[in-house]
């Protein structure tokens, strides 16, 4: 697979749409992800069966978000070990490709890793970013090429093929362009709520957020120090919506250490629990909100898993359309993964594309509104019905 | 939710939602539904689908349920008959049409909402040709709603004015619950 920019095509930019999202996504030989080719929109909707492949493009994004953030090298858990390999063919490499439009220039970001399965070792054979098909970095073979913001050549050198070797490139005057894609990659969120999983805790303040979010309270943390402005509109987005509500404090339990006390005011009384004390649910609801409300602005991509687990039914719509009006003005994008009716029938029409194994083993995306389901009924009874084939 | 909205697609959806907004209607008190796929029968289903949510405000709204909101659009039939084929779907459901108690606004922008758009925008527009063009993305709206409230709070609709937007509006004052 070529890195090189399809020069026919053309795309939103193009047509005067300047928006900052992932266009396109491009992954072969991770798990059942085989030439696997998905296009996104604001928000989008990644719906399908069990085991077609929604969570993997999430994990790949992770895994990037990881290694462009210099968080990750290529054979750690959860990023490209040789065990992603697709097991029903013997490929040895694997390949990612990101189109990114970032205030209306067009990204091609290629990454390819390569396997040793028998040493259960793998390596970066080939790193690329583009900007409207010009090179503005390479890596081939460990050595690196970095081009300047006007595309000359400039300063190469040896790299660590273990690592991505881009984002070891510090930000300087003449490399604006790389450095606002590494600083979009930074801030993408790859998240599937566990609530169970929050420590209430921190003596940090992360700028990632986990996968799990089990490291909200110190992602809390780091946002207040960022933007306490957006503080108010975030509490009262939760008055609406946890009966008793009024507001988060941080309280000093150690040296460095915070924890999350969660304020409420009900049957006449004022009492805290702390973060790890409210429900699954108010969890869930408090970091949902969040992504919205206190993300806003600050070019937060959001890939989010199952979003209405632990999530009262009456909350889900109210929220999807929060995110909705959000994406494309004060989040960027988003992309959720769910079988949930509430998702699916909001969001399934206009924004779902549907994943789907094919006869030959390969997964496929298609986008629902070009495509002639349903026949009236609403579409999470289609898919229920198994009647989207 | 205190208020579903029954339309037809998102552009319907997030023009009405954004309007009631400035009215004071908060997300959290409005349920949405929309036409499933696949599209081009959505008058249909609203039709369809409006004697079962009449019937469900009316069983709820000494509780909770504060009215329903209708749109659809008038397509060449325009304002009249649409409201004909609403009361005609009631019965043949054995409900009772909409009556001036109800809380029940219904709109139906002819052609289409994409009428109402254009002339929010300050174009002269005729509701019986299918015409103008559909937003790139449903919620560059907002500024077309802004419009509309400000026309709506001075009663006064920049003229001349589609019909199917001066019906709405005398809806609009007669019918939505406060």
């Amino acid at each position: 697979m070529s890195f090189t920019l399809c020069r026919g095509q053309q795309t939103c930019a193009q047509q005067g749409m300047e928006t900052t999202m992932i266009k396109r996504i491009y992954i072969d030989n991770f798990k059942c992800l085989v030439n696997f080719e998905l296009q996104l929109q604001e928000l989008t909707l990644l719906l399908g069966p069990n085991g077609v492949g929604k969570s993997s493009v999430l994990e790949v994004m992770f895994a990037l978000r990881q290694l462009l953030a210099g968080l990750a090298k290529v054979t750690d858990r959860g990023i490209f070990p040789t065990s992603t390999l697709t097991r029903w063919q013997d490929r040895k490499i694997q390949v990612v490709e990101l189109d990114a439009v970032l205030e209306g220039r067009e990204y091609r970001y290629g990454l390819e890793v390569e396997h040793d399965p028998a040493n259960r070792r793998a390596r970066i054979a080939r790193e690329r970013l583009e900007l409207h098909g010009a090179p503005l970095f390479s890596l081939e073979q460990g050595e690196v090429q970095l081009y300047r913001d006007n595309l000359s050549e400039g300063p190469c050198f040896s790299a660590d093929w273990s690592e991505s070797a881009m984002a070891r490139v510090p930000p300087r005057q003449d490399n604006t362009h790389l450095t606002c894609f590494l600083d979009f990659m930074r801030k993408v969120i790859v998240c599937g709520l566990y609530p169970a999983s929050f420590e209430a805790e921190s003596s940090t303040e992360d700028a990632v957020l986990d996968r799990d979010a089990r490291n909200f309270a110190a992602w809390y943390r780091h946002l207040l120090l960022e933007r306490q402005d957006l503080v108010p509109d975030f509490t009262k987005a939760l008055q609406d919506v946890i009966p008793g509500f009024r507001g988060i404090r941080m309280e000093k339990v150690g040296l460095d250490t915070r924890a999350l006390m969660v304020i409420f005011e009900q049957f006449d009384q004022r009492y805290e629990l702390r973060l790890d004390e409210i429900s699954d649910g108010q969890r869930a609801l408090v970091a949902l909100y969040s992504l919205i409300h206190l993300a806003a602005g600050q070019g937060y991509t959001l890939f989010l898993d199952e979003p209405d687990n632990y999530v009262a039914l009456a909350e889900i719509q109210p929220w999807l359309i929060e995110l909705a009006d959000a994406c494309g003005d004060k989040v960027p994008q988003g992309v959720l993964c769910s079988h949930h009716p509430e998702l699916i029938d909001y969001l399934g029409p206009d924004r779902g594309v549907l994943l789907n194994t094919e006869n030959s083993g390969v997964t496929r995306a298609r986008a629902l509104a070009e495509t002639d389901v349903g026949g009236g009924l609403k579409l999470s009874e289609t898919i229920a019905r198994g009647w989207q084939q | 939710m205190q208020l579903v909205l029954l339309c037809e697609d998102s552009q319907h959806e997030t023009f009405a939602r954004r309007f009631l907004g400035k009215a004071g209607w908060s997300t959290r008190r409005l349920r949405i539904e929309r036409v499933p796929p696949p599209r081009g029968s959505g008058a249909a289903f609203v039709r369809d689908r409006f004697p079962e949510e009449l019937s469900a405000y009316r069983a709820n709204r000494h509780r909770v349920a504060q009215g329903l909101i209708v749109l659809l659009d008038g397509d060449s039939r325009g304002v009249d008959a649409r409201l004909k084929e609403l009361e005609s779907a009631c019965r043949e459901q054995g409900i009772d049409a909409r009556t001036d108690d109800d809380r029940v606004a219904v709109f139906v922008p002819t052609w289409n909402i994409e009428t109402w758009l254009a002339y929010l925008s300050g174009t002269d527009v005729d509701e019986t040709k299918k015409d103008y063009p559909r937003l790139d993305r449903p919620r560059d709206c907002q500024q077309h709603v802004n419009v509309l409230w400000d026309m709506c709070h001075r009663r006064a609709l920049r003229q001349p004015a589609p019909p199917s937007l001066e019906a709405a509006c005398a809806e609009y004052q007669g019918r939505m619950p406060s």
